[in-house]
């Protein structure tokens, strides 16, 4: 094995042992706990009701809890694994010694990605189960599909929060600068999109309203080509708009399970095979490899005493 | 001075400023040699710039202005020594971090034996408190902890931040023979310290520093540390004066 990554695996190791006795762990699992049952118990108590939701029924209320909680989850756990560090001293310890600072800051990712999917995988795994247990599989594919968006989404949002810790001066300023960030990710850019979709939006059908947002949806699941036939010329497609924010992306990853997508398909009048997998595939790996690329660069020019 | 050639560590004009604009200079114009084999002990008042110089010298700080070099290569931020020792002025480990843990991870990454884990548990006569977790130690225990691990070889480079405050007179008593051995085994050592009669038995080259300038630089043999510093300092440099004295130790 290479030097860096025998530091690296070091430096997991030691990451993950701090994790597995932190407080900052126990309430990320305590939050993901909560995101993933909400849904499942929440509904049938609104329908007057005790036991657990369908995982079809489970679907929409998932989406919109995990689009706003899991960004916040991400940010704050990224932001407090190296902050926390440099605030209180204690990686200086670690970087004085042969494991240079690219290791260091490849395995806290490493090892606070490692964790988060734990308990992401624990805590939606044992909703799903229960849900599923309790009514059947029908619907898994898309709470799977959503479910899979979601860890997505707290992974990138954990390396923006890695990101927004390695050059700080200071826990409380990284905490400040993440939630700014969340805001700016979960509303701001929401906001913009939707403005700018509307109002570059081809104008609207007779069946105006009929379908809800859908039609907001068409040239996203259309592509460039219908919406050329639409008289929409060179516009990007929303979708690459969309692959903006992680959080969109979230949505946009939504849009791809099967009872999603045929009732799109029914809603829009068109045939499956038009999702946008350049701007899915492109948005990901984007905002999942670029965040610890910039912190490595910004961690190896910080000031640590 | 032949700092070129040096296979030492070289601070070389170095320079560190802090705050907005880089309006408070911690450092101006160092310029200071420790060759392997030496050691070096920084005095000076407190805010004399000892600190800054060490944390420079351990690739924890970039200098504003100067170089650093080690055995001919520039230490940096992103270019530290490899094999380095380093003691904080202030112990601090992950909290959840037993002691063994800490100590284990530090005897992985430098690629120490079983037999010189052994030498730094016994140095911080740490064996009984192994499976008590960082958080539950005093600040003594922390600092004994803390110098075992900077002291665990292989290190060319010991950079140690008043090693010897905070410390018990039984492990003091440990230290300084293990510092003076780790000389003789070809490392550089540089320290900082207030305790001027401790350090008289290391017989180390006495840097004095302060208000971040180098007053003088001398061998402390014969005459001791308290000599050195006294002379350096009396009568106090007029302020403003520019560098009073660039020394480098014989």
């Amino acid at each position: 094995m290479s030097a860096i990554a025998s530091s690296v695996t070091l430096v997991i190791g030691r990451e993950l042992r701090v994790l597995q006795r932190s407080r900052s762990a126990a309430a990320t699992l305590a939050v993901l706990l909560a995101v993933a049952w909400m849904p499942a118990l929440v509904l049938p108590l609104r329908a007057g009701t005790l036991g657990l939701a369908t995982l079809s029924d489970a679907v929409p209320l998932t989406l919109a809890i995990a689009g706003v909680v899991l960004p916040l989850v991400g940010l704050l756990a990224g932001a407090e694994a190296i902050a926390s560090e440099i605030d209180d001293g204690s990686l200086v310890s670690v970087v004085t010694l042969p494991i240079g600072r690219v290791a260091c800051f490849a395995g806290k990712w490493c090892g606070r990605v490692l964790m988060t999917a734990a308990l992401y995988a624990l805590a939606f795994g044992s909703s799903c189960a229960a849900m599923a247990a309790a009514h059947g599989l029908a619907g898994a594919p898309d709470y799977f599909t959503v479910a899979a968006g979601g860890l997505l989404l707290l992974l990138s949002a954990t390396g923006l929060g890695l990101l927004l810790g390695a050059g700080a001066a200071g826990r409380l300023r990284a905490f400040g600068a993440a939630l700014v960030l969340w805001l700016v990710l979960v509303f701001v850019i929401d906001a913009l999109l939707l403005a700018a979709v509307v109002a570059t939006a081809p104008p609207p059908p007779a069946s105006v309203g009929a379908h809800g947002h859908t039609e907001l949806a068409a040239p996203i699941r259309r592509g460039p080509e219908s919406r050329q036939e639409d008289g929409g010329g060179a516009t990007p497609s929303p979708a690459w708009w969309m692959a903006l924010s992680p959080v969109d992306l979230y949505r946009l990853t939504a849009l791809l399970g099967p009872t999603s997508r045929s009732r799109l398909d029914l809603a829009l009048g068109q045939a499956a095979g038009s999702i946008p997998w350049a701007p899915l595939g492109v948005g990901w790996g984007l905002w999942l490899g670029l965040p610890p690329a910039v912190g490595v660069w910004r961690f190896r020019r910080a000031i640590l005493r | 001075m032949n700092a070129e050639r040096s296979r030492g560590l070289v601070f070389d004009h170095v320079g560190r400023r802090f705050g907005v604009g880089g309006r408070w200079a911690a450092l101006t114009g160092l310029t200071v040699r420790c060759d392997p084999g030496e050691i070096l002990c920084l005095v000076g008042p407190n805010g004399a710039g000892k600190s800054t110089a060490l944390a420079l010298a351990a690739g924890l700080l970039a200098t504003s202005n100067g170089e650093i070099r080690f055995a001919g290569g520039r230490v940096t931020p992103t270019s530290p020594v490899a094999r380095q020792g380093y003691l904080a002025q202030r112990s601090a480990f992950a909290p959840g971090l037993t002691v063994g843990d800490v100590l284990d991870f530090a005897v992985a990454a430098r690629g120490s034996n079983e037999e010189q884990r052994a030498e730094s548990i016994a140095l911080g006569d740490l064996e009984g408190v192994l499976g008590r977790r960082t958080r539950e130690l005093s600040s003594g225990w922390l600092r004994r902890l803390d110098l075992a691990i900077a002291l665990l070889p292989p290190t060319d480079l010991l950079l140690l931040d008043e090693p010897l405050a905070g410390l018990d007179l039984a492990t003091l008593e440990r230290s300084l023979p293990l510092l003076t051995k780790r000389a003789e085994e070809g490392a550089v050592v540089v320290l900082s310290s207030h305790d001027f009669e401790v350090v008289d038995r290391l017989r180390p080259q006495v840097a004095v520093l302060d208000a971040g300038r180098l007053l003088a630089c001398e061998s402390s043999a014969g005459v001791g540390c308290r000599a050195v510093y006294g002379r350096a300092l009396a009568p106090p440099p007029a302020a403003g004066d520019p560098v009073v004295a660039e020394g480098t130790c014989p």
